[in-house]
């Protein structure tokens, strides 16, 4: 079968807009860092690092080659496809889990009086129409949502100016050295290494030599948006930013300009919404693409509809409430996808450079 | 509720099966129904409103108690 190719920018913009869709994710982190949390950002993205240089270099050494891929050639048949069966329930997780989400923010904020199942049954409906597509239509949309994304942070950063006080920001680092660690850790694993998912393109890149600098292109455009985003609501909120359970939504609530510019929360609601789409059309296709690698299967088109059924219904079981998903958030979900994220792929790498270090040529070929 | 589920799969075997079977995909078939049969399943006990538990509420339990990685 042909494969799909995306270009290295479209590529870029699609890494930047899968972090800047998790910018719905700070809450796990305001409520642990409060004022502290810009802090904390700047920690993830640093310890971030590593990881990145990590899944550039594996890429780098299996040109063309997916993560599924790689798993089979590094790992050989039996342990590459143990390996391939756990990324893949991890890409499974992360779509329902981001469902979920969505669903907890249009369901609490936007539609309360809409059941559930139909608005988790309308997106995934749209994300499937998406992901049959491929990857060549989500990436071209990553690319305008990027700059959405910041069109409207930049927009509501300035009509939210009146309400930004830099002594909000205070008081900074007072708060036990264990919660610093706790903010580092989620940072770095929910919406930095989350990019993990990105190693299932390598094979979709038109120039493979630019995935690492695109990589890093992507990571960082992410990184300055969630951290303008979490200086601007903690610049508005101040000590509240902790106990809010959207503090973005909340923080853009409170605009009034002269009393006619107001309820901008709406904009935000819709490019929210947007975002969330791009991540779970991702996230979702990365999930059939690696199932269809796994069992060598002419398309992945066929599972789309099962697997977003799956999708849905797991988003209805997983949290019975809200102060569950909070509980995951704030003190699980770092250790859940550290393995996925950094113990799966390290033994990877590592089993990748003893076994092909004595090549002359240090990249794999077939 | 169990109505509406089984239209909609059959909707999806109507769209997919036939195809399958014409290029003698039996693999891609195979697939297919594992999957198929797995979210038919777990949609119609939804639909019966049977509790499924959660995964991930299993997983935090292995996480917590087994592994004792937690920051709670």
């Amino acid at each position: 079968m042909q494969k799909e190719q995306i270009s290295s920018s479209l590529f870029l913009f699609s890494i930047g807009c899968l972090i800047q869709a998790s910018s719905s994710l700070t809450s796990f982190l305001t409520s642990v860092t409060k004022q502290d949390s810009w802090v904390v950002v700047i920690f993830g993205f640093l310890v971030s690092l590593p990881m990145i240089w990590m899944y550039t270099a594996l890429a780098a050494k299996f040109p063309g080659k997916s993560l599924i891929e790689i798993n089979d050639i590094v790992l050989g048949k039996v342990f590459g496809k143990i390996f391939s069966v756990f990324y893949i329930f991890f890409f499974f997780s992360l779509c329902f889990l981001n469902v979920n989400l969505f669903g907890g923010f249009v369901g609490g904020s936007l539609l309360p009086d809409t059941p559930i199942l139909s608005i988790y049954l309308l997106f995934v409906l749209v994300c499937t129409w998406a992901v049959v597509g491929g990857i060549e239509v989500i990436a071209r949309y990553g690319a305008l949502f990027v700059f959405l994304a910041f069109a409207t942070v930049f927009l509501n950063i300035v009509l939210s100016w009146k309400d930004i006080k830099l002594i909000n920001l205070k008081p900074s680092f007072t708060l036990p050295f264990i919660k610093y660690v706790q903010g580092t850790h989620i940072t770095a694993a929910l919406p930095f290494c989350d990019t993990v998912v990105f190693l299932m393109f390598s094979s979709n890149l038109k120039n493979p030599r630019d995935f690492g600098k695109a990589f890093f292109g992507g990571l960082c455009i992410g990184g300055a948006t969630l951290l303008i985003v979490l200086l601007r609501n903690i610049a508005v909120l101040g000590s509240i930013v902790n106990i809010e359970s959207n503090p973005n939504y909340e923080a853009i609530r409170l605009i009034n300009v002269w009393g006619f510019i107001t309820r901008m929360e709406s904009i935000y609601g819709i490019m929210l919404i947007i975002l969330f789409f791009f991540k779970i059309s991702i996230l979702f296709y990365v999930t059939v693409k690696a199932i269809e690698e796994l069992f060598h299967l002419h398309s992945y088109r066929i599972l789309v509809p099962s697997v977003g059924a799956l999708i849905i219904s797991f988003s209805m079981i997983v949290f019975s409430s809200s102060a569950e998903d909070a509980y995951w958030g704030e003190n699980v979900v770092a250790f859940y996808s550290t393995f996925f994220e950094v113990v799966l792929p390290s033994i990877t790498f590592i089993a990748a450079i003893t076994r092909f270090r004595n090549r002359e040529n240090r990249q794999f070929k077939t | 509720m169990i109505v509406l589920v089984i239209i909609a799969f059959a909707l999806i075997a109507w769209l997919d099966v036939p195809k399958l079977i014409n290029r003698k995909e039996w693999k891609d078939l195979i697939v297919f129904s594992i999957f198929y049969i797995f979210a038919f399943i777990i949609a119609s006990l939804q639909a019966f409103k049977v509790e499924i538990p959660s995964p991930i509420l299993g997983i935090q339990f292995f996480i917590e108690k087994i592994l004792h990685l937690s920051y709670g």
